[in-house]
């Protein structure tokens, strides 16, 4: 396991590491994005890029958020290993932790 | 050799700290290898990675295996010995653009002439990654580096028409990025039965490099992957004709480099200290 994405990102979404990923491992959901646990390289390219600091290595994950951990890998469940999100697109769901935040103010 | 069919992708990793530039595609590399490794059905003591100095040749830390960190561009020499004195291991040696194809390409040379029983991965970022960014051998035409801020005047070096010159029988090239390519090109390489030279071109990041891999001795050299500004491993190969991978990257990932001179070069990681100076300059 890798790096995960955690609560900052809920219905922020900027996206700014999709675009740094090398191997396209960051998948979308429907309010928040999602790192694939088994096909991130733990290169790192994402972490600085994040504008609201949601990114955070495994070992790393501040304690009120640690759950994202479960919810980058359960996300993955139902679509096993796509081999890069460009391919796939958007998912429109979310994992249960991410659909259960309330909604950010606009 | 044993075989242990037990082996897992975690069995390979080991605990020491991986340290490239982030977004580095070494990163996509190693994690490729690691997850090929436990096909081999080879035991870890009997695998060797043994690599020169550059970026590419911190590998054998971050593997769970034998290894050897050992000269500059030095490597062919060594794993030549390796190969011949234990017939029974699987000698992989690691280097980049710089390592096998400038400091001391002759031994690269003589490895793959020799049909010993080498796999060599070429991590080729075309840049000098480790010292900050000079240019290399294998660097495009024009490009503005620390060392030619002018633009660098020369062709650049092209490892699979020299390891087939060096009658090296399996030849390839793959991409970093791409994870089911570089897998193929491992596999075809270890199927080979003697020394290829799969190189890989690694882009992106500081840190990057382009790499072939190449079986080596009647091989040709493998892919390099450099460090900093270009990271793209690509393995490829049928013996004696080098192919570019027919598989189409994944959307969002820089497309694959260019064998032409004066390509352009691929998006550069905001992290690296090495891509920063190379913006800077360039």
């Amino acid at each position: 396991m890798t790096y995960v994405i955690a609560q900052p990102c809920v219905d922020v979404k900027d996206k700014a590491c999709i675009e740094e990923c090398p191997v396209d491992c960051i998948y979308e959901g429907r309010r928040a994005l999602y790192i694939h646990p088994d096909e991130c390289v733990d290169c790192g390219a994402c972490e600085p890029v994040c504008p609201v600091e949601a990114i955070f290595y495994e070992d790393d994950v501040p304690v009120e958020w640690k759950d994202y951990h479960k919810a980058n890998v359960e996300f993955f469940d139902d679509l096993g290993s796509p081999g890069g999100a460009g391919g796939l697109g958007p998912v429109e769901r979310d994992h249960p932790l991410v659909a259960g935040q309330p909604v950010r103010a606009a | 050799m044993s075989t242990d069919l037990t082996l897992t992708t975690k069995d390979f990793k080991s605990d020491q700290e991986v340290r490239w530039c982030p977004g580095c595609g070494d990163y996509a590399i190693l994690a490729t290898v690691q997850g090929f490794m436990p096909h081999l059905g080879i035991a870890r003591e009997n695998i060797v990675f043994v690599s020169g100095i550059g970026r590419s040749s911190r590998f054998p830390y971050d593997m769970n295996t034998y290894g050897m960190h050992s000269f500059h561009g030095r490597a062919p020499a060594i794993a030549t010995g390796l190969a011949c004195a234990r017939p029974d291991l699987s000698v992989w040696v690691v280097t980049g653009d710089g390592d096998a194809l400038s400091i001391r390409g002759n031994h690269l040379i003589h490895a793959l002439r020799r049909n010993i029983n080498l796999k060599i991965l070429l991590f080729n970022n075309q840049i000098y990654g480790l010292t900050k960014g000079q240019y290399s051998p294998t660097s495009e035409q024009g490009k503005v580096t620390k060392s030619t801020p002018m633009g660098a005047l020369d062709e650049p070096f092209r490892p699979l028409s020299l390891a087939i010159g060096a009658e090296a029988s399996f030849v390839a090239r793959t991409l970093d990025s791409d994870r089911r390519h570089l897998t193929d090109v491992l596999r075809q390489a270890v199927a080979h039965p003697t020394p290829a030279l799969p190189w890989s071109r690694s882009t992106r990041t500081a840190t990057s490099s382009t790499t072939a891999p190449s079986t080596p001795s009647r091989t040709p050299p493998p892919p390099t992957t450099p460090c900093c500004a270009w990271n793209t491993a690509s393995p490829t190969g049928s013996p004696r004709t080098p192919t570019r991978s027919s598989t189409t990257p994944r959307t969002r990932t820089p497309p694959p480099p260019s064998l032409s001179p004066g390509s352009a070069a691929p998006p550069r990681s905001a992290s690296c200290a090495t891509c920063s100076a190379l913006r800077t300059t360039g």
